[in-house]
């Protein structure tokens, strides 16, 4: 066996034992991290499977949005103990696992060796597609329709946060001082951060939601250390959370009725029109991923 | 000019919802203002694309998205089947619209209105959808619309909403990886594509398992039907009408969609899920009624009958899994079921609401009298149980109809006797809630007839006219049992 194989076995099986200690762990804090190492472990699979932009965003928001929600409800109510998982429920638990995982086994050896026909279609068209970045031209030009979906899922699931938190936020309690300090350190950056990974999508790994999940990071940072404006679901956080469907919408709405058709991009201005719309995207990504965080912690704060 | 509005079938509602969701929420007014114009200018997209799939030539209105044709790129392709599904949301989509715009109580406050859009632009595009991932992307996003809707309910619906949340997920993750295999074997997402390019084998067959099994949680198939009767009653009454009449379509389309393209190349082991469905189905439509019986709650009992009415729909797998003819009639009468379902569901709980609203109860014991006082909301209720029973003149009659031909021309027989039990108990708790609503105010020595609060005529009037447009459109259902049937899928021949 390679050495790189071995790794590879060795990562898989970390997957599998993290993931069961997440599950089977009866203290919340003990899940909680090992669902955020699990994050972690999975982030370094992607990256060996040669997966990298699906290994950005497994860490940035598998681990980094989703740790964040997860610590943050956990803090909220420290005391108050898990829940063990009753003898039965394991057992019939590992029974299905073990029973999925063979038949797993099983299909995946049945996938066909050749490889798919579609990287050579996109190596062929992506010339004018808007972006050299394989992954950006399929995301926001051959299969744009999918992006702009999956960005107007965002949009919903904020409103539907939003819509939860009943009374109007209320000014956040104070600050301890160390918390301020390291506020200001990560705050730019983050924003660096996320404004790299989003000019460099279109030539390698990297894209809107990557950078909106940065962007999301430092408005948590931001709220966290009580700056007002992090805090606020009022119009303009709204506004914000909405623009970037609304961009992507407006844009499909003018090539269907002056251009070639909805969401064709002509190759001459591809690239301007992919950069806007990813910046946009970037930042309503952002908006409305904080925008959940603060429902979050808010509808917390409200006991209904 | 149809080609061009079939897209706006989604990104339209999708943009107002995005909309109204910026308008702050103390200017309800405004939400509903934008809400009914897009139900309006919805309704008109609706009717040319329906009118351009009537007069195109193969009944298809067909877009490829960004000017890419499959493998690359995603088709949005609208046929006879998604013409029927546009026409039954749009009826069902403007009823809830008018009555939430009535009484903003009715949709659980102004939050309705962009998570309502959303939904509506979603379920649209699930219809007309070619492409598997990007159908799996539709469906999170009904998903969210409507879990976030049931959690709008008052009082007690985050536990019911959690619930719904966690099977759909699930639903979705397992649909998440069918389409991975299928991609793994076919090396494309299209749909029809895909199928001429897969081979029997364990990777079409864990395909074709995963997506029942995923599509059957999505849409509450005995026995992962659970969360059902919790998450629909919880709901706002606006709400728990497009639940019931619409979401789990959804997922039902997706599963017929993916089965009638896939499953005519695995052979054998489809016709063993098929047969899985519809045991599944039969006893989903013998437990939802005899469940519906049982209960005191006329919320509770219209959300056991969908239970039942999925199970139906479940059976039309192996009705169409000999082919020919048969099949035609299977998928002419599941799609008329659905139209016909979806219909009757939407006025029965619209009916629930305004019963909830007047008598602040939906308990049986408190709605006595409701006959008298509420006679239109009541006549609601009844003719749509006639078309839930599936007896004539209603559209329910046609399509069960045409399963039971589907089911005697194929040699099938049990399947019918399912059918046929399913209509007895839908008679049964049926004629439970017209006896309870009218039972006398001097029946022994229960209290006087309570009082009922006053609610808006338009909204008492909207479920009678969704109770009678499924008695009206039997009338068509021969020619467009028979469009259907023509232009069935490619797999069904």
């Amino acid at each position: 066996m390679s050495p790189a194989s071995v790794l590879d076995v060795v990562l898989a099986a970390a997957v599998l034992a993290v993931a069961l200690v997440a599950v089977l762990l009866p203290s919340r804090r003990g899940a909680v991290s090992a669902f955020l190492v699990l994050g972690v472990v999975l982030a370094v699979l992607w990256a060996r499977l040669d997966a990298p932009d699906i290994a950005l965003a497994e860490a940035a928001l598998g681990s980094g949005v989703a740790g964040a929600l997860l610590m943050d409800t956990l803090t909220a109510d420290p005391a108050r103990p898990g829940r063990r998982a009753g003898r039965t429920a394991v057992v019939v638990g590992l029974l299905a696992g073990a029973v999925a995982l063979a038949a797993l086994t099983v299909v995946v050896r049945a996938v066909p060796d050749e490889p798919s026909l579609l990287p050579a279609a996109v190596a062929e068209e992506i010339h004018g597609a808007g972006a050299d970045h394989a992954v950006t031209a399929v995301l926001l030009n051959f299969r744009s329709l999918d992006t702009l979906l999956e960005a107007a899922v965002l949009v919903f699931a904020a409103a539907g946060a939003g819509a939860l938190v009943r009374t109007p936020v209320r000014a956040p309690d104070p600050v301890p001082a160390p918390v301020t300090a390291l506020a200001r350190v990560l705050l730019p950056a983050l924003v660096l951060l996320g404004t790299w990974l989003l000019l460099a999508g279109t030539s390698r790994p990297g894209g809107a939601f990557q950078a909106g999940a940065m962007f999301a990071g430092a408005l948590v940072v931001a709220f966290v250390a009580g700056a007002r404006f992090a805090a606020s679901q009022g119009t303009a956080a709204r506004a914000w959370t909405v623009a970037g469907v609304l961009a992507f919408v407006a844009l499909a709405a003018g090539t269907a009725m002056l251009g070639q058709g909805w969401l064709v991009l002509d190759p001459r201005w591809a690239g301007a029109a992919v950069l806007t719309v990813e910046t946009v995207l970037a930042v309503s990504i952002g908006v409305g991923l904080a925008q959940v965080f603060v429902a979050n912690s808010e509808a917390r704060r409200v006991p209904s | 000019m149809s080609a061009l509005l079939l897209p706006a079938l989604v990104l339209g509602p999708l943009a107002a919802g995005a909309v109204a969701a910026v308008v702050p929420r103390e200017r309800g007014r405004v939400r509903a203002a934008v809400g009914l114009t897009t139900a309006a200018l919805t309704a008109l997209a609706c009717a040319v694309v329906v009118g351009g799939v009537a007069t195109a030539p193969g009944h298809e209105v067909r877009v490829a998205l960004a000017g890419w044709e499959p493998p690359l790129g995603i088709v949005l392709r609208a046929d006879a089947a998604s013409a029927a599904l546009l026409v039954l949301t749009t009826l069902v989509g403007v009823a809830v619209s008018v009555t939430v715009a009535v009484r903003d109580d009715a949709g659980g406050g102004p939050a309705f209105w962009p998570l309502w859009l959303g939904l509506w632009a979603a379920l649209h595009g699930v219809y007309v959808t070619q492409d598997l991932f990007n159908a799996y992307v539709l469906l999170e996003l009904v998903t969210v619309g409507a879990v976030s809707l049931v959690a709008l309910g008052k009082g007690r619906s985050a536990g019911p909403a959690l619930r719904y949340l966690f099977v759909a997920v699930v639903g979705s993750l397992l649909f998440l990886l069918a389409i991975a295999l299928v991609y793994a074997e076919a090396g494309t997402l299209d749909m029809s594509a895909a199928a001429g390019r897969v081979a029997p084998g364990p990777l079409l067959t864990a395909a074709l398992a995963l997506t029942l099994v995923g599509m059957g949680a999505k849409m509450a198939l005995f026995p992962l039907h659970s969360w059902l009767p919790v998450a629909h009653p919880a709901a706002p009454a606006a709400v728990s009408a497009v639940l019931s009449a619409l979401v789990v379509k959804a997922a039902l389309v997706v599963l017929w969609r993916f089965w009638v393209a896939l499953a005519p190349a695995a052979g054998g082991a489809a016709h063993v899920l098929a047969v899985a469905s519809g045991v599944a189905g039969s006893a989903a439509v013998l437990w939802g009624g005899l469940m519906a019986l049982r209960q005191r709650r006329l919320k509770r009992i219209v959300a056991y009958s969908t239970v039942t009415q999925v199970g139906y729909l479940a059976l039309v797998l192996p009705l169409m899994a000999p082919g020919g003819e048969a099949a035609r009639a299977a998928w002419s009468g599941g799609l008329l079921l659905v139209v016909a379902h979806g219909l009757a569901k939407a006025a029965m709980f619209l009916a629930a609401g305004v019963l909830t609203a007047a008598y602040g109860s939906d308990h049986l014991e408190d709605l006595r009298g409701a006959m008298r006082h509420r006679p239109w909301v009541v006549a609601a209720l009844g003719v749509a149980g006639v078309s839930l029973a599936g007896l004539p003149p209603t559209l329910g009659f046609a399509a069960k109809w045409q399963l039971l031909a589907a089911g005697v021309e194929s040699g099938q027989w049990w399947w019918v006797a399912a059918l046929l039990a399913g209509g007895l108990l839908t008679v049964g708790y049926t004629a439970v809630v017209l006896r309870a609503v009218s039972a006398p105010a001097d029946a022994g020595e229960q209290a006087p007839e309570p009082p009922p609060a006053a609610v808006p005529t338009v909204q008492a009037a909207v479920p009678l006219a969704l109770a009678v447009a499924a008695v009206v459109l039997s009338v068509l259902a021969g020619g467009l049992a028979g469009l259907v049937a023509d232009t069935a899928p490619r797999g069904l021949a």
